[in-house]
């Protein structure tokens, strides 16, 4: 029986609805909810909804951000986080917020974040040079996370704060504890705008099927669109690094769990990884809080624990069928 | 219909195109021919506006290429390019689509175009298959429906028989035949001149970047030009349906 990818949209949601359940009954507590008491509303309202909508939002986010930078890059392998968009953007976070020069919910975070992504991503099409070669791309990516993570670290040991290098985890492996509704706020811009953007260069990322070349022919206008795709992916992930710090392998695994279902299309593959990307992160989450002891564990360890043999997988199955003879 | 004027485009060692000037009219397919490095595909890409000329100009129907906007240069012309490797697996009506992602037309108009050209190239009954399946030559044939699917004036195709068995070679090359016959002017860059010979109704012959000759087959692939063109000598005849080269090296002076 072929699944169209309309119906595998509403199996996602209907996962997705399955695994909140369970999700949002996580905790030391017990919640009656169909009876709330002071204590337990306070418990679901303030911990419980945030964090579960939270979840979500970046599940999406990292989706949406991951398939599209795998679409334009024509790389199933590319990945915010290899590319120094997520280091760089929790780079200038941290600067801001450690040294006092930002309010921990300020509106500018955000966009502080998005400038620091797109830095970012200038700094590796520089290195990668003018012909924009994926390798390249990759090889530049790399360098400037790592040199960017570096950064971090050292930012955070010279900060003012004393107890901020203890929370150097928790930027570098993302993390859900004690978040509010403020961080949401933070991200629900971001991922608003960024979808409004990917939807905006939609046709471009289904035309670079094709190489770049042939799609210079076909009318498109190919670096204001792709700069409207690079800046959508900054947007996004800057949103989830400014909310929960960096989460890795989200970004790579949603599009390929939308591609092992058998939707290759393009326009498919965007869209489904954003509900592919929430139940990816929904479920790393209830995974998370099943590990953890007295102290949560980051879910970046997590997501890197379950992420990466599922890369490995994924990459057995795909590739050892080769597309062409 | 297609006028380049002192076209030259500069390279790293030596000039790629050297003032070449052409006239082209449309209803013929155009074989572009000439050694490795002559500049063929050199040429193809300043037409299509990838590369920039140092000199020169390229005029569709009277207006300047470069002059066009993006999508108004994608209404009269589509490109082929040598290696092209679609990178996700669609299916082939899917591939055939994106060459009209620019085109304004009402979902009817677009369903009609694609019925068109998937039944021209013989791929009705491979519409819903992913590329993976499909061999060299049906993959091959969708790479062009894709190009011919917004019916361009000008199809620009950088050696479309390229690692094609010689059935699919012929197929390929009937294809373009027939688009050429329904009034389209179309330039292949050829390697095979036995091909280009039989299947081109005209010839454009270049050398280290300027234009050695353009003409009829016969005319242009004369003993003088081929040797330096290419350095050999053919022996070649004629039949009903065209002419034949078999090639051979020059002899050796002493």
């Amino acid at each position: 029986m072929t699944v169209t990818a309309r119906g595998w949209g509403w199996l996602f949601i209907l996962l997705a609805v399955i695994l909140s359940g369970w999700h949002l009954n996580q905790g030391a507590a017990t919640v009656n909810w169909l009876d709330l008491n002071d204590l337990q509303y306070t418990i679901v309202m303030d911990i419980r909804l945030p964090r579960w909508l939270l979840v979500l939002a970046n599940g999406m986010a990292l989706g949406l951000a991951g398939a599209a930078l795998q679409l334009l890059l024509r790389n199933p392998l590319a990945e915010p986080g290899l590319i120094g968009v997520s280091s760089m953007s929790a780079l200038v976070t941290v600067t801001l917020l450690y040294f006092g020069w930002l309010a921990a919910f300020s509106w500018w975070l955000p966009l502080a974040a998005v400038a620091g992504g797109l830095a970012g991503l200038l700094l590796v099409v520089l290195l990668a040079g003018r012909q924009h070669d994926i390798y390249r791309i990759i090889l530049a990516g790399v360098a400037v996370s790592s040199l960017a993570g570096s950064a971090m670290g050292l930012i955070l040991y010279l900060a003012p704060n004393p107890f901020a290098f203890q929370e150097w985890s928790q930027w570098t492996l993302g993390s859900l504890a004690n978040r509010s509704w403020s961080h949401l706020g933070l991200l629900l811009p971001c991922l608003l705008i960024g979808t409004l953007l990917l939807w905006w260069t939609r046709t471009l990322l289904t035309a670079l099927t094709l190489s770049e070349q042939t799609v210079a022919t076909l009318g498109f206008r190919l670096v204001s669109q792709r700069n409207g795709v690079l800046l959508a992916v900054a947007v996004l992930v800057a949103g989830s690094v400014v909310s929960v710090g960096i989460i890795g392998f989200v970004g790579l695994l949603a599009p390929h769990l939308v591609r092992l279902l058998g939707q290759e299309h393009p326009q498919r593959v965007l869209w489904l990884s954003a509900p592919a990307g929430a139940l990816l992160l929904l479920a790393m989450d209830i995974a998370t809080r099943l590990i953890s002891g007295a102290r949560e564990l980051p879910i970046g360890i997590v997501a890197a624990l379950v992420g990466a043999p599922l890369l490995v997988a994924l990459l057995f199955h795909r590739y050892q069928r080769r597309f062409y003879e | 219909m297609l006028s380049i004027q002192q076209l030259s485009l500069a390279g790293i060692r030596r000039p790629r195109l050297q003032q070449v000037q052409l006239q082209l009219s449309a209803g013929q397919l155009v074989g572009l021919v000439g050694a490795n490095g002559a500049g063929k595909s050199s040429l193809l890409q300043v037409i299509a506006a990838l590369l920039t000329p140092s000199a020169g100009e390229v005029r569709i129907d009277g207006t300047v290429v470069t002059s066009l906007a993006p999508e108004q240069r994608a209404q009269v012309m589509a490109y082929l390019p040598q290696y092209e490797q679609p990178q996700w697996d669609i299916k082939v009506r899917e591939l055939v689509d994106i060459g009209l992602l620019h085109h304004r037309l009402s979902r009817r108009q677009r369903q009609l175009q694609l019925q068109h050209v998937l039944t021209a190239c013989d791929l009705l009954q491979l519409a819903e298959r992913p590329l993976s399946t499909l061999s060299g030559g049906e993959r091959q044939r969708a790479l062009l429906a894709r190009a011919m699917v917004g019916q361009p004036k000008l199809l620009l195709c950088d050696e479309p028989t390229a690692a094609l068995d010689i059935q699919h070679q012929l197929q390929t090359l009937q294809l373009l035949q027939q688009q050429a016959r329904q009034g389209q002017l179309v330039l292949c860059c050829m390697h095979d001149l036995s091909l280009a010979a039989r299947y081109c109704d005209q010839l454009v012959l270049l050398h280290e970047g300027r234009l050695l000759e353009v003409g009829a087959p016969a005319t242009v692939l004369s003993d003088a030009h081929l040797a330096t063109a290419f350095g050999i000598q053919a022996q070649w005849y004629c039949d009903s349906s065209g002419v034949a080269w078999i090639p051979q090296p020059l002899p050796a002076t002493d």
